[in-house]
């Protein structure tokens, strides 16, 4: 049925969503590719199954995968992003490479490399409409996600710390000469955007029931195809990549099958950035900021 | 004599600097101090602008000292002070303005010193006024003419209240009339001064004193002032000509 393949699109897709706002948030005002966001994603996901299955309640485990996620950053932004600055542009693109490897691997060493089932939260609790099914553990992962992109968007526009965020994105440079601190503001970024990426790594788990030390590498690279073909540097073309990614990759599932699933999607993103090189709602020639 | 004229705000020591193994300061040595009015001038490409930009930190020295309000300043916390206490004002007035109206944006700079909204917006409209500019304070930034635009951001520098202004080209693509207005307010400021300009008659107006960048190096220039008589070829139109 192609509602019920529509619903499982946008739920996917909103995951996708939340991973290319995370990526935008750190490509858009640092400049900054941050390759550790996969492991971010994966961590917010190992870590609330870790919370859950040492019997905490899944509020505590998932605020624990949280935290964890936040503190993760906080030393991707020391050790991997500020000793950077000034020097080479690929450097701390590399050494975030390496914050992803790392974590995979501790990860590898605490569960081993086989999926792991997450135990279902909301298993019996099924919105009905018609034919169409979605279970509200879909539904409520689908409006946070929603919510923390519609609040992020106001928090960039009607707030300072927004204001500052957006000057920094504009220019770096005349941010700081108009005393923008930026040692203050960049670790916040750095856990602002691994908010997002755990909460989608809780939201997957959660959805899928399964997880893995190395489920934040197919979703990462779909964030990062989402943000290019939304627009690079813009948090609603994030949003809108990430979405049309969900859905062209369950559509094309259900029409076509499994077997050719990433060639459907990459190939049909292939094709919108060769008729639209700066996205679909960047702008040319210099990229949308936020 | 006030207790700091005279003392140095900014010093440069033997200053060397290095983009991609190309030298563009070499051996720069400079001393600013309180009232001091410094022109630099020099070819486009004598590294004036890496000079200013060196002064705030956004380029980073490969050798040498800046000190700075009287500490030797190194890393980009060092230079988060120098910043606000000797202000930057661009080539391009829209490298400076960022929020909807002016008033947001003259009341940015002192939101990031720590002054909460009410305060911060009290102070940028206290420096309108000072401007004689309060009229243009819920006027659409990005909608004012040029002149008005590099007026707003030097509101916007003089809010965060600084001891030195860093000038780079201030008169750059401005009318005689926003030229006028931006000298007149600048000889009256209070305030030391590294004005970076090719335009001759705005620095016999506000240096007193001035340096030559050439070729990456900085050499002593001698500002004198004695009186031109010209004779001038107007051309009158419309009702002047009445």
């Amino acid at each position: 049925m192609v509602s019920q393949q529509i619903v499982n699109g946008l739920m996917l897709g909103s995951i996708y969503m939340l991973v290319a706002v995370a990526f935008t948030l750190a490509i858009g005002v640092l400049n900054f590719l941050n390759f550790s966001i996969p492991g971010l994603f994966m961590v917010g996901g190992m870590a609330a199954y870790g919370g859950v299955k040492l019997g905490l309640h899944w509020s505590l485990a998932f605020a624990g995968a949280l935290a964890l996620a936040a503190l993760i950053s906080l030393a991707v932004e020391r050790l991997a992003y500020r000793p950077m600055q000034g020097g080479d542009p690929e450097a701390p693109l590399v050494s975030s490479l390496g914050f992803l490897v790392l974590l995979e691997n501790l990860m590898l060493i605490r569960y081993g490399s086989d999926q792991q089932a997450f135990p279902p939260l909301l298993a019996d609790m099924n919105l009905r409409i018609g034919d169409l099914v979605i279970g509200m553990a879909q539904l409520a992962s689908l409006a946070l996600s929603i919510a923390l992109v519609v609040w992020l968007s106001w928090f960039l526009s009607a707030t300072n710390s927004g204001r500052r965020i957006r000057t920094v994105a504009e220019s770096g440079e005349t941010a700081v000469l108009l005393g923008v601190n930026m040692s203050s503001l960049a670790p916040r970024l750095f856990v602002g955007s691994a908010m997002l990426a755990a909460t989608a790594g809780i939201l997957f788990a959660v959805n899928y029931q399964q997880v893995s030390p190395f489920m934040g590498e197919g979703v990462g690279f779909k964030g990062v195809a989402a943000m290019i073909v939304g627009g690079m540097g813009s948090i609603w073309g994030a949003v809108l990549g990430g979405l049309l990614i969900g859905m062209i990759e369950v559509l094309s599932i259900s029409v076509i099958g499994a077997n050719v699933v990433n060639i459907t999607v990459y190939g049909l993103l292939l094709l919108i950035l060769i008729l639209r090189p700066q996205g679909l709602i960047g702008r040319p020639p210099s990229r949308e900021k936020l | 004599m006030s207790a700091t004229e005279g003392a140095a705000f900014i010093e440069l020591e033997n200053v060397y600097v290095e983009r991609a193994g190309v030298r563009v300061l070499d051996n720069v040595s400079l001393t600013l101090r309180a009232g001091d009015r410094l022109a630099v001038v020099g070819a486009n490409g004598a590294g004036k602008t890496t000079l200013l930009r060196t002064i705030t930190g956004l380029q980073k020295a490969t050798s040498g000292t800046v000190r700075a309000f009287g500490r030797v300043r190194r890393t980009q916390e060092d230079f988060r002070e120098v910043r606000i206490r000797a202000a930057y004002l661009f080539q391009d007035a829209d490298d400076q303005l960022f929020c909807p109206t002016v008033l947001e944006d003259v009341a940015f700079g002192p939101l990031n010193m720590g002054l909460n909204e009410q305060a911060a917006l009290e102070k940028a409209n206290a420096t309108l006024a000072f401007l004689g500019m309060e009229h243009l304070g819920e006027r659409i930034t990005r909608r004012l003419s040029g002149g008005e635009k590099r007026l707003v951001c030097l509101a916007g520098v003089l809010a965060m209240e600084p001891d030195v202004l860093l000038l780079d080209e201030p008169t750059n693509s401005l009318d005689a009339k926003h030229v006028e207005k931006l000298m007149t307010v600048l000889s009256s400021l209070d305030k030391s001064m590294i004005i970076v300009s090719h335009d001759r008659p705005i620095l016999d107006r506000l240096a007193t004193r001035a340096v030559r960048m050439k070729d990456c190096r900085l050499e002593p220039a001698v500002l004198h002032r004695h009186p031109h008589v010209h004779e001038h070829l107007h051309v009158h139109v419309g009702e002047d000509h009445a």
